[in-house]
């Protein structure tokens, strides 16, 4: 087991270099970074030359990526390409934002989605099931980006039409939050509609996985043998057949991690928030290489610790599945 | 080290290139958990066929989505010819309708007096078409990547799923961003041909769409390489390129067409969003996530120029989902239908 | 078995937990006070350090250049006007350039010490140090010495800078604050002194920045609001929605359509002028550029068939009303000097047609119209289908090009979008002179006028166009020498006359500005400068 998580964490780091390598060829290769300075009147051609140097931008590429990886291994991702400022605070600042974010939508996503799962398994072909898969298909059709501006939509139109304003469409506090506890239902009333966004693609997802994997258990042989031998109804389903079926699932959720950033990237966006995906549509608009840099190294890293930790959850929860 | 203990993952249960919205595949849900594609699909082609389209028509949902599907491919094909106006047809006289039948300004028109009807026409024609040209380019991607993988085993084998890990590995949106605003703000010319963007965006797309077909068409091929008619075909003398394409290709059709369809819908999703953030197609191209927003910034009192390429979206990837589900039920019969 | 399953889920819920309270304990004390205006503002400054590169963003202005006040800056009426200084810097001798300034006797820092003449040396000396990344140096290289005398200061110019006095009217630098500090590193994320209406209390990123009352500032009436609360919102439609419902008060929008809806609630003061900067369409002259371009004649059908009037009126008639079309290159069309010498070519779309087959071009249209197709080709030059590059991603003017791209079709003249993010397109595209007609704005301060040689003289440093006059040029390079404005302003107009004829460029409109005010705040009023329109904010007063 032990042996197996070396592999894979020595594997993984071949694949971030190679990765980051790939991926720093086309941020830098294209387009001139100074480019903004360019049309700026009267720009200092000493500024321009530090920066210059700092950054060793007159290297060829090789030179520059290795440049970059020893500035990002020993002086924690180095500095913005302009401002020369710390990288890494702010993306600690922003990380910390999302992972709130993050971890409320996905922990009452899987709630919801296992409950109206296994309900729905329970009860196959009912009007809920129905209901629930229609849910479940609109969810998975409908625009990320989409359904946030139709909340906004509806939160202005709400306002116009009664002067109240239900909750609010961007930032994450208001003006005066106050402390403590009121700063905590500030935060979370400003929550309320990104968590919402964030959660629907994925009740959709982990529902349908949920119900699909909670009916193949029902109708296997040792659900059966369990219910054969006279065992209540609620203790079969708790017992056998919920942890078995719960197995697949969070396999899911910890390899869909890679995706549910593509949808904290949207969602922040619309709604103003200052997290991950902000910063890095942030980034990519100013054209500096090096936050984006900083940003999708870290991503990756946390990705494939969420691979290996897919793996080794269905290892605990599965025996039959055997590190070697 | 077995094959299964490595990757204890079901069948592809993500889109891997894919935002929160693009997790598209609903239907994926319904494989068989506990087995991958290695149950072997022998078609026997005609009477097969025949049953697939049985039970494909069977399938109400479906046969009505495709209809649907087809009437707006129909629409977008002969934009030019049904639009009632043309895209860029200003008319500064009659800027921000609301939607009216006056002018037959179904959808209102925009901030220059477009009608936007037409313009929500002109941007299904250009999201569906690199939505289909993602499908077919990173499913022939896949499919060759994942033959290779899975006819020659071994280290080939060892060497393409490492790469395509390294693609799963990257943040999907995040590098489609990065690789969409470095590399296909514009038009560009290669070798003194002509890629226009939303070209390179649909390239860009299939760079990483073309993982999850690579990785069920190597699947497949592990378990058929060891049928007896592959064996027959080898003792029968013929080479590999004639037993891939004549002999094992011809059985992974069912799942692969299912996948394909899958792409088209989740590429519809992805290249909305990368347009809405304002990475995807640019102007003077109109997509529908670029309409989007376009008007949201003109703010929520012009609520049409939001709602409807928004419910046009919805309306296609919904119908796309349904008929790659219909299509699973007929075409790989493997696959216990949980659903009705 | 359940119990054990539970734990886990419960560990989350305590990180989630902590994780929302942690922030809360670090936030600081805010307490709600009356005197407060919320300015709701699209950017959030990258730093406070406004000298630096990377920074000079007109977010960071509208904090820093009441924190760091200027000697004299540009009221509304864009003139200079007396701030930190007694009056405006003199002219002590024109060979070599010598100039005093002296700062008012009740001119302090927030932290009691005066501000003197030393404090302007200080500013000179740190923009000049070449290890200090500083945005621009421009005449503080031009300085030979400064000598203080208590509050006055003496400067000695090495060579003749003609916007000396917007020179010597910038902020000093508090000595004691930045001697024996790196510069680069300085203001960052916090500033501990103050020489204007407000001084700096906290900012949490990404959300808001707050400033306070300074009172110890005495140079112009002290501020009468307690603080200044600067919000950052990205969502265009979330900004304009915080101030409908009362979360902001004051905010300085984009030209957007939502603007309208402003106008007519009568709770609201919307204002809008012409800014100084100005959208234009550069020609390219040099060998990658159309051949046609070169021809005096294609370049008067060019600007013949654009409807200047009518792009502004679409796009900003609603919100802005009629905006002027900018009839010249050097000035603004609120500028004192501004002459209209572009006027010369009014919009006639049958006189293009003319011109062209005048000089016996073919295969266009023999009278404009709307679905016109068929595009011109003339004797020599080839078919006039030029490449059209400009940004992605700004709406406007994928807007402007596609009402230009109409209009010029009309009279068979093709234009072909070459849109391309702003990295490629003037890190690449722009320099490289590999396009025939490019779209931009120049981003300048009234003094600027120094750039025009840059721009447009040749081998100017910023003259992508590759366009050359010689007579233009000479009387370009006067101006940097010409220390009387009256005269640098005939010059100017001279050299922007000889352009009119030629036109290397042609300007569309100067683009507006609005501000949005709560009429619960009285007092903000917009600034067409970089100062900003916190420029009064000593005035402003709230219910």
């Amino acid at each position: 087991m032990l042996q197996y998580v070396i592999r894979r964490l020595l594997y993984s780091a071949v694949v971030l270099v190679l990765a980051s390598f790939l991926v720093f060829m086309f941020v830098t290769v294209s387009g001139d970074p100074l480019a903004a300075l360019k049309i700026t009147p009267n720009v200092s051609e000493e500024t321009v030359q530090n920066i210059i140097e700092r950054k060793h931008l007159d290297e060829p590429v090789p030179v520059r990526y290795y440049e970059w990886v020893k500035d990002a291994l020993t002086n924690k991702f180095g500095t913005t390409l302009l401002t020369d400022e710390p990288i890494l605070p702010d993306l600690w600042r922003v990380m910390k934002n999302t992972l709130q974010l993050v971890l409320v939508a996905e922990l009452l996503a899987i709630l919801i989605a296992v409950g109206i799962g296994v309900y729905s398994a329970l009860r196959q072909y009912s009007v809920f099931d129905y209901s629930m898969t229609t849910f479940s298909f609109l969810g998975l059709a409908t625009p990320v980006f989409w359904l946030a501006l139709m909340l906004q939509v509806a939160v202005v139109q709400i306002y116009l039409a009664t002067g109240r304003n239900v909750f609010p469409i961007a930032n994450l506090n208001s003006v005066d939050p106050g402390e403590g506890l009121s700063f905590v239902i500030d935060r979370a009333h400003h929550l309320v509609l990104p968590v919402i966004v964030l959660m629907v693609a994925n009740i959709a997802t982990y529902s349908r996985y949920m119900r699909a994997s909670m009916l193949e258990v029902v109708n296997s042989d040792y659900v059966r043998t369990a219910r054969a031998k006279g065992l209540a109804e609620s203790r079969v389903t708790m017992k056998h057949a919920f942890r078995n079926a719960l197995i697949p699932l969070v396999t899911l959720v910890a390899l869909n991690f890679g995706t549910l950033l593509g949808g904290v990237v949207v969602t922040e966006t619309v709604f103003s928030l200052d997290g991950m995906g902000l910063y890095f549509v942030n980034a990519l608009g100013t054209n500096d290489p090096y936050p984006v840099m900083a940003w999708l190294m870290i991503t990756a890293t946390m990705i494939i610790i969420f691979n290996l930790v897919a793996d080794i959850t269905y290892g605990l929860l599965d025996p039959r599945v055997r590190y070697d | 080290m077995t094959e299964r203990s490595a990757e204890p993952v079901a069948p592809e249960p993500v889109q891997p290139a894919a935002g929160a919205a693009l997790a598209a595949d609903p239907a994926l849900a319904d494989v068989d958990l506990g087995l991958s594609y290695d149950s072997g699909v022998e078609l026997k082609a005609r009477s097969q066929w025949a049953y697939a389209r049985m039970r494909f028509f069977r399938h109400r949902l479906a046969v009505g989505s495709l209809i649907v599907l087809i009437l707006i491919c129909l629409v977008a094909v002969f934009a030019p010819q049904l639009a009632p106006y043309g895209f860029d047809e200003l008319d500064l006289d009659n800027i921000t309708a609301s939607p009216t039948l006056e002018g037959w300004h179904l959808f209102g028109t925009d901030q220059l007096g477009r009608d936007y009807l037409s313009r929500v026409i002109f941007g299904v024609r250009t999201s569906l078409w690199v939505a289909v040209f993602v499908a077919l380019l990173s499913t022939a991607i896949g499919t060759a990547i994942g033959a290779i993988a899975g006819y020659y085993g071994g280290q080939v084998d060892n060497l393409l799923m490492r790469f395509t890990d390294l693609i799963l590995t990257l943040p999907g949106l995040a590098v489609l961003l990065t690789a969409a605003v470095f590399f296909g703000a514009n038009d560009s010319e290669v070798f003194g041909i002509m890629i226009p963007q939303p070209m390179k965006i649909g390239l860009i797309l299939a760079f990483l769409f073309w993982t999850a077909v690579a990785r069920i068409v190597r699947g497949l091929f592990l378990s058929l390489r060891e049928k007896e008619f592959v064996e027959a075909a080898k003792a029968a003398g013929a080479g590999d390129m004639r037993i891939i394409v004549r002999h094992m290709l011809p059985n992974c059709v069912g799942p692969i067409v299912v996948n394909t369809t899958l792409v088209v819908a989740a590429a519809i999703l992805v290249e909305a969003a990368l347009s809405f953030l304002g990475f995807g197609i640019q102007p003077p191209n109109a997509a529908l996530g670029k309409l989007i927003a376009d008007g949201q910034g003109e703010g929520f009192n012009l609520w049409w120029l939001v709602t409807f390429p928004g419910l046009v979206i919805v309306v296609i990837a919904l119908c796309i989902n349904f008929v790659g589900d219909g299509l699973r039920d007929a075409l790989d019969p493997t696959q216990r239908r949980t659903r009705t | 078995m359940r119990k054990r399953s539970l734990l886990p889920l419960i560990g989350v819920v305590a990180i989630v937990a902590s994780l929302v309270v942690g922030p809360a304990a670090t936030a600081g004390p805010e307490v709600a006070k009356a005197g407060t205006v919320v300015f709701i503002h699209d950017q959030e400054p990258p730093n406070l350090n406004n000298d630096l590169v990377g920074n000079g963003l007109y977010a960071t202005s509208l904090v820093m250049n009441r924190i760091l006040e200027s000697g004299a800056y540009y009221n509304a009426q864009a003139r200079l006007v007396p701030v930190l200084l007694t009056g405006l810097p003199k002219l002590i001798k024109t060979r070599p350039l010598t100039a005093e300034l002296e700062y008012k006797a009740n001119a302090v820092w927030s932290d009691g010490r005066p501000i003197t003449g030393a404090d302007f040396r200080t500013a000179w000396r740190t923009y000049i140090n070449p290890a200090h990344n500083v945005r621009s140096r421009t005449g503080w290289e031009d300085i030979q010495r400064v000598n203080v005398k208590g509050k006055k200061a003496t400067v000695i110019f090495k060579k003749t800078y003609a916007p000396w006095q917007e020179l010597l009217s910038a902020s000093p630098l508090p000595t004691h604050k930045v001697q024996g500090q790196n510069y680069n590193q300085l203001w960052l994320n916090s500033i501990d002194v103050s020489s204007g209406a407000w001084r700096f209390q906290s900012w949490q990123k990404g959300v808001q920045l707050t400033v306070v009352k300074n009172p110890r500032f005495k140079a112009l009436p002290t501020m009468k609001l307690d603080r200044v609360v600067f919000r950052y919102i990205l969502d265009t439609n979330a900004r304009f929605q915080a101030l409908k419902s009362g979360e902001g008060q004051v905010m300085e929008p984009q030209a957007q359509l939502q603007i309208a809806d402003f106008r007519n609630d009568s709770n609201f003061e919307v204002q809008s002028l012409a800014g100084f900067s100005y959208e234009h369409v550069d020609i390219q002259f040099g060998p990658q550029g159309h051949a046609a371009l070169k021809q005096p004649y294609i370049r008067q059908a060019l600007i013949t068939g654009m409807n200047r009037a009518q792009i502004s009126g679409a796009l900003y008639g609603t919100i802005a009303g009629r905006l002027p079309v900018l009839n010249s290159l050097i000035f603004k069309t609120f500028e004192n000097g501004y002459t209209p010498h572009f006027s010369a070519w009014k919009f006639n779309q049958a006189k293009v047609i003319s011109i062209l087959k005048g000089k016996g071009c073919t295969g266009g249209p023999d009278r404009p119209s709307a679905g016109n197709n068929s595009i011109f080709s003339c004797p020599g030059v080839g078919r006039l289908s030029f490449r059209f590059a400009t940004t992605t991603g700004n709406q406007l003017r994928a807007l402007t090009f596609e009402i230009i791209q109409r209009q010029l079709k009309s009279v068979g003249i093709e234009l072909l979008p070459r849109f391309q993010v702003a990295g490629t397109l003037f890190g690449t595209t722009l320099p490289s002179g590999d396009w025939d007609l490019l779209m931009f704005t120049w981003v300048q301060s009234p003094a600027s006028k120094i750039t025009s040689k840059d721009i447009y003289s040749c081998g100017g440093e910023l003259n992508y166009m590759k366009y050359c006059n010689r007579k233009a040029t000479k009387l370009m390079d006067a101006t940097a020498q010409e220390l009387n404005p009256a005269k640098r302003q005939t010059m100017l107009n001279q050299a922007n006359a000889l352009m009119a004829k030629d036109i290397p460029s042609i300007p569309m409109f100067v683009r507006p500005e609005f501000l949005i005010r709560n009429k619960k705040v009285t007092g903000p009023k917009a600034n067409p400068t970089l100062t900003g329109d916190t420029w009064n904010a000593h005035v402003w007063t709230t219910k």
